[in-house]
C-alpha cells in the first residue's frame, strides 16, 4: 500500500513537475510585509500606484503589465517579468477613498515568483511628517512546493525572500520616482 | 423541600460559574505555542510550548486530551490537559502523510492527510490506524457530527465536502459527497448544520448533515477562513481573511447583518458559551481579537506568532490555572 502511494506520488511529480497550483496550502502560511516612507502627500502617492494594471510603471521587476477590467474588482492583471515569464493576479477589492487595493495570485509561475499561492494588500497612509506618506504592502503566501521536503528554491525562506525583494524593489523605485520630481 | 430547591439552585449557579470559566485554546503555528485564555478576564493564563508548526487541533469530548496536527513533521501531538499534566505532551504519533484537519470523539481521532488525499481514523488509545478512506483533493478542515455519527472533510481542490459514516468502530463508510463553492477550507458542525467557508468563491455553504445537501449558499466577505455560531444561536459567523472582518449572518433571513473589523488576516474563531463574545485568530497581527456585542472595536490579546486555530474547552480543567 505504502509503495503504491509513493509510486503514485512519484508519477504525479513526473507528470506535473513541481507543485501544481492545485496542491497548495498544507504547510505554514508566511507573512511578508514591506513599507516605504515617501516625502509626498498621500493623494500624489496613490495617484502613482492606483492603476491596478499599471504596476510595471513602478515595479522594476516587471517589463509589462495590463489589466482586463481596469480597477474593477474581478479584474485580472497579467505581469510580465523582466527575467522572463508571465503571471496573473486577480483584483478582489479596490477602495480609492482609503487608498488601498487587495488582490490574490492567479496561476502560479514558480520561475517568476516561487510561491504556490498568495494574497496581498497595498495601501497608502499619511506619514508622520506633514505632507508625507507611507506605502504599506502586506501579503500572506505559501511556499512553491508545499510537500514536506521542498527543494531549497521552493522553501518557505525562498518564498518570503523572493516576494519581499519584489515588493522592496517596487517601493524603492516609487520613492525615487516621486521624490526626484 | 425548599432547602433542596435552593441547594439545587445554588448548584446550578455554581455549575454556571464553572462553565463560564471554560478556557479558550489558541494555537499559534509559527510560534509553536498553545495559549490558554480566560474569557472572564480576556488574558492569557499560560503559554504551552509545543512541537514545530502545529496547524489544527481537536479536543476529546471530555476536554482532557488535545490533539495537534503538525503537517511538516508528519506528526500528531497528544496533550493531556488535566491536572497534574496541564498540557504536557503524552504522545507523539507518526502519520504517514501531511496531517492537517482533525476531529475527535472518545474512541477515535479523524485526521485528513493533505498530500495523500485521504482521511484516517486513528485509535484514540495509541494512534494506530483503524481505517483509511479516499477523499477529494487536498483535504483541509475535518468536522464531526457526533449526534449523527458522521465525519465531514473539506476537499479543498475538489470543491466538495466528503461525508463518512462512523457507526462501525473500525471503519469509514463513504456517503455521497456534497458540492460546495470553490476551495472549501474551514468547516464546523453547529446544530444540524455543517458550515463551510469557501475561500476562492467568497461564499459560505450551509449543509444539512442528515440529508447531506447544501441548503444555502451565501455571498460573504473576501476569502472566508473561519466559521461559527453566535448571537445565541441565531447567527452564523464567518471570518473573512482578506477583508479583515467578521461577518454575521441572520439565520432566519439569511442576510449578512453586519461585518465588523477584526484585524489583519483573521482565521479560526470561537464563541464563549457564557458571554457570547467572539474570539478570532488574527493571524497577521499575532493576536486574538475579542469582539463583544456592545464594544465598538475589538480588544486584542497578544499571542505567539501565527495564530490560526481557536476552540473552547467543554469544561474547566481543574487544578491547572489556579
Amino acid at each position: 500500500m505504502r509503495t503504491r502511494i509513493a509510486g503514485l506520488a512519484l508519477l504525479s511529480t513526473l507528470l506535473l513537475g513541481h507543485g501544481s497550483a492545485t496542491l497548495a496550502h498544507g504547510p505554514t502560511p508566511q507573512k511578508i510585509a514591506q513599507s516605504v516612507d515617501i516625502k509626498a502627500p498621500p493623494d500624489q502617492v496613490w495617484a502613482a500606484i492606483q492603476d491596478f494594471g499599471g504596476i510595471s510603471r513602478w515595479n522594476p521587476a516587471l517589463s509589462a503589465s495590463k489589466a482586463d477590467k481596469g480597477n474593477e474588482p474581478g479584474s485580472t492583471r497579467t505581469l510580465t517579468f523582466r527575467k522572463g515569464g508571465d503571471m496573473t493576479e486577480g483584483l478582489d477589492a479596490y477602495d480609492a477613498a482609503t487608498h488601498s487595493y487587495s488582490y490574490r495570485m492567479g496561476d502560479e509561475n514558480l520561475q517568476a515568483l516561487p510561491l504556490s499561492s498568495y494574497s496581498a494588500t497595498i495601501s497608502v497612509v499619511a506619514g508622520e511628517a506633514p505632507g508625507s506618506s507611507r506605502i504599506e504592502w502586506v501579503a500572506r503566501g505559501y511556499r512553491g512546493d508545499t510537500s514536506n521536503e521542498p527543494p531549497e528554491e521552493l522553501s518557505d525562506t525562498a518564498a518570503v525572500d523572493a516576494l519581499s525583494a519584489y515588493m522592496r524593489g517596487g517601493l524603492d523605485a516609487i520613492k525615487k520616482q516621486l521624490e526626484s520630481r | 423541600m425548599r432547602a433542596i430547591a435552593s441547594l439545587c439552585g445554588a448548584m446550578l449557579w455554581l455549575a454556571g460559574k464553572l462553565a463560564s470559566a471554560a478556557p479558550l485554546y489558541a494555537l499559534s503555528q509559527e510560534g509553536a505555542s498553545l495559549a490558554v485564555i480566560d474569557p472572564r478576564q480576556d488574558r492569557v493564563l499560560r503559554q504551552i510550548a509545543v512541537d514545530d508548526k502545529p496547524a489544527m487541533m481537536a479536543l476529546s469530548p471530555d476536554g482532557a486530551r488535545l490533539y495537534l496536527t503538525h503537517p511538516d513533521l508528519a506528526q500528531i501531538s497528544v496533550l493531556d490537559l488535566s491536572a497534574p499534566a496541564c498540557g504536557r505532551v503524552i504522545a507523539r504519533w507518526r502519520i504517514d502523510g501531511e496531517p492537517f484537519g482533525v476531529a475527535a470523539d472518545a474512541q477515535s481521532v479523524y485526521v485528513g492527510d493533505w498530500s495523500g488525499d485521504r482521511l484516517l481514523r486513528l485509535s484514540a488509545m495509541d494512534g494506530s490506524v483503524m481505517a483509511s478512506a479516499a477523499t477529494g483533493r487536498s483535504p483541509a478542515g475535518v468536522a464531526l457530527d457526533a449526534a449523527r455519527g458522521r465525519v465531514f472533510v473539506a476537499a479543498r481542490e475538489s470543491a466538495r465536502i466528503d461525508a463518512f459514516d462512523i457507526a462501525a468502530p473500525d471503519a469509514l463508510r463513504p456517503l455521497a459527497p456534497i458540492a460546495v463553492g470553490l476551495s472549501p477550507f474551514a468547516i464546523g458542525v453547529h446544530g444540524g448544520d455543517l458550515l463551510v467557508a469557501n475561500v476562492k468563491s467568497n461564499d459560505f455553504s450551509v449543509i444539512d448533515t442528515q440529508a447531506l445537501r447544501e441548503r444555502a449558499r451565501l455571498a460573504v466577505g473576501r476569502m472566508p477562513y473561519g466559521v461559527g455560531l453566535g448571537g445565541d444561536g441565531r447567527r452564523w459567523l464567518v471570518a473573512n481573511q482578506q477583508s479583515g472582518t467578521l461577518g454575521e449572518i441572520d439565520i432566519e433571513s439569511r442576510r449578512v447583518m453586519r461585518e465588523r473589523r477584526v484585524g489583519r488576516y483573521p482565521e479560526g474563531l470561537a464563541v464563549d458559551r457564557d458571554s457570547g463574545k467572539v474570539y478570532v485568530a488574527s493571524w497577521f497581527d499575532d493576536a486574538i481579537a475579542v469582539l463583544a456585542d456592545d464594544a465598538p472595536a475589538p480588544r486584542r490579546i497578544a499571542v505567539a506568532a501565527g495564530p490560526r486555530a481557536l476552540l473552547q474547552a467543554p469544561v474547566e480543567p481543574r487544578g491547572c490555572d489556579a
